[in-house]
């Protein structure tokens, strides 16, 4: 990490929870214009049942009457079982993909396919092996950057990520945690109203895991566009998140007791929806995250005690010294 | 970070015999001069007898005399350029057919059945109807070459195009890259070296077809050289023209293998 990344982070953790007032993208109105609203409106998608895979040769749905308003320069992560669909809601809110019903509107316009708006940071780097990362970074720039402009914006991206001493390297030179970060500086490269993040950092090690959101949490304090965060960990949403939404089938399973009646279709919806208290950076052992740990949890359909450990650490969830 | 590489510093590392050039070279040679020896040792100690099996001097002679008149360079220089053009403009065609089939479905649907079908066909049963259509003048041979050369280039790039990593490709569209600018960004840096393994492919079959071509209606090159060189029992000459091929084949093969080894560095 940069020494200025590293200082900003200390700074912040010096603070500690609750010793910022107010959230960042109040104090900062100016920097804000950037972000954008993106609303979800009886949003649904069917896939078309494939001749290739052992469906069941049926339509099958996996998103149903998701409704939505995410605020500009909020973080929302989206939080979800395996295959439960949040990354089919990222990808059409990105224009990747569309939508079987309802529809997806951006700053109160209808989201287009791949649209400009928005930017993608894929679970994968998904960075060209044959160019620089400097020049991977420089793929995201909005077409018809002038050539100096441009240059500067990727040096200046790349400083951010921590990524300077590398910008020659080649994706296969460098760790995965560094081309997960130039994957994101590439994002951002994109000046995006909305930066769409899916499970960016899921195929990490839990400790550069930690790196990366407190890099995010720089990055979102830096430039404070609206980030909808994919994420299938429930520290990393507790940790980086204004609200946090729990996509997932209804009838739920017990632990979902908000459970809306007569819903018995196949499809996943919001089951719960909470909006997370206290300023980013937050302490990631407070007690007050570790009773919401274990709502969202018990959400997911994970037991609280004896086996959540085992199972929890099979998705992915770092331990902490709780 | 944890994942501070330090990026300029590479360790010497002291590289295995069988890396160094030098090495390589000289290990290729042994085997070759190895037959040379053989070859010699067993016409001179009577083994085979010399109207079977002429010994290396008595090709080398031959060699001489057809070059004192004139025929060798000529032959050389003929069949090379007749490679030369087929081979680029059925690898040019190849590069554009493989390029349509494989970024195109409907194109995949439409030609890749009929191609598949008249690349089954083979060589030798172009010959009667290019010789009838274009006579005996170099358009025959050119185009037999170049029907060699079109489909290693055409399967390789349509196999390679329809197999780049569709993950990058996506991240090539989420990034505004369309069209032509997604195809020279993405698609075309992911299968250049598929592209060059098939050229190298192509060029060993554009002399396959060359021999093919000559043997069966030419007046000079150096399949005409086997073919009349057959009928008249040179073995001599039969032994120099394959030698040549050999030497030819390798050395236009290598130089396409310079331009692999930089491509590759360069987009791999």
């Amino acid at each position: 990490m940069s020494a200025s990344t590293a200082t900003s982070t200390a700074a912040r953790r010096a603070a500690g929870p609750g010793g910022v007032s107010e959230r960042d993208r109040t104090v900062r109105p100016a920097t804000t214009k950037a972000a954008l609203a993106v609303e979800f409106a009886g949003l649904g998608r069917t896939f078309a049942p494939s001749s290739g895979t052992v469906a069941f040769g049926a339509a099958r749905p996996v998103l149903r009457d998701v409704s939505l308003t995410v605020r500009p320069g909020e973080v929302l992560a989206i939080l979800g079982t395996s295959g439960c669909g949040k990354s089919t809601l990222l990808r059409i809110a990105g224009g990747l993909d569309s939508p079987s019903t309802g529809s997806v509107q951006i700053d109160g316009t209808p989201s287009t396919a791949f649209d400009t708006r928005c930017a993608v940071g894929f679970q994968e780097p998904r960075l060209l092996p044959w160019r620089t990362v400097a020049a991977n970074v420089s793929l995201g720039l909005p077409r018809g950057t002038a050539r100096e402009a441009g240059r500067a914006r990727v040096a200046e991206l790349l400083e951010l990520v921590g990524l300077t001493a590398f910008a020659g390297h080649r994706p296969a030179a460098i760790s995965g945690g560094m081309a997960q970060r130039a994957s994101l500086a590439r994002a951002l490269a994109r000046n995006p109203g909305v930066l769409l993040l899916d499970e960016p950092f899921g195929a990490l090690d839990a400790l550069t895991r930690l790196k990366m959101q407190d890099l995010l949490l720089d990055v979102h304090a830096a430039a404070p566009t609206t980030v909808l965060l994919v994420t299938h960990d429930v520290d990393e949403a507790l940790q980086l998140a204004d609200r946090i939404i729990l996509l997932g089938q209804e009838p739920a399973t017990t632990g979902a007791a908000q459970a809306v009646g007569g819903a018995t279709t196949p499809g996943a919806t919001i089951v719960q929806e909470l909006t997370v208290p206290g300023n980013r950076p937050r302490d990631r052992g407070s007690a007050e995250l570790a009773e919401l740990r274990g709502r969202l949890l018990a959400g997911l359909g994970i037991d609280r005690h004896g086996e959540a450990r085992g199972v929890a650490s099979n998705t992915g969830i770092p331990h902490f010294p709780y | 970070m944890t994942e501070t590489l330090a990026p300029d510093t590479a360790p010497v590392v002291r590289r295995p015999l069988t890396s160094r050039r030098s090495a390589r070279i000289l290990g290729g040679l042994l085997l070759p001069v190895l037959i040379l020896i053989l070859w010699q040792l067993s016409t001179a100690l009577g083994l085979v007898t010399v109207s079977q099996l002429p010994s290396p001097a008595m090709v080398w002679i031959a060699t001489v005399d057809l070059f004192d008149r004139g025929e060798l360079t000529l032959y050389v220089a003929i069949s090379t350029q007749r490679v030369l053009i087929g081979f680029a403009i059925g690898a040019a065609l190849g590069l554009a057919a493989g390029s349509l089939v494989g970024l195109s479905r409907a194109a995949d649907v439409l030609f890749a059945p009929t191609l598949g079908a008249i690349r089954a066909v083979p060589s030798l049963a172009w010959v009667p109807l290019l010789i009838i259509w274009l006579k005996y003048g170099e358009e025959s041979k050119i185009v037999l070459v170049a029907i060699g050369a079109f489909f290693p280039v055409y399967t390789t790039v349509a196999q390679a195009l329809r197999h780049v990593d569709r993950q990058l490709v996506e991240a090539g569209r989420a990034f505004g890259l369309r069209g032509v600018r997604l195809f020279t960004a993405v698609q075309l840096p992911a299968v250049i070296p598929s592209v060059i393994s098939g050229l190298r492919l192509a060029l060993a079959q554009a002399w396959l077809f060359l021999v093919a071509a000559e043997l069966l209606g030419a007046s000079m090159g150096l399949g005409y050289l086997l073919s009349i060189s057959g009928t008249n029992g040179r073995i001599d000459r039969i032994l120099l023209a394959i030698i040549l091929l050999a030497l030819l084949g390798k050395l236009t093969d290598a130089i396409l293998g310079v331009f692999e080894k930089w491509a590759i560095t360069k987009w791999a």
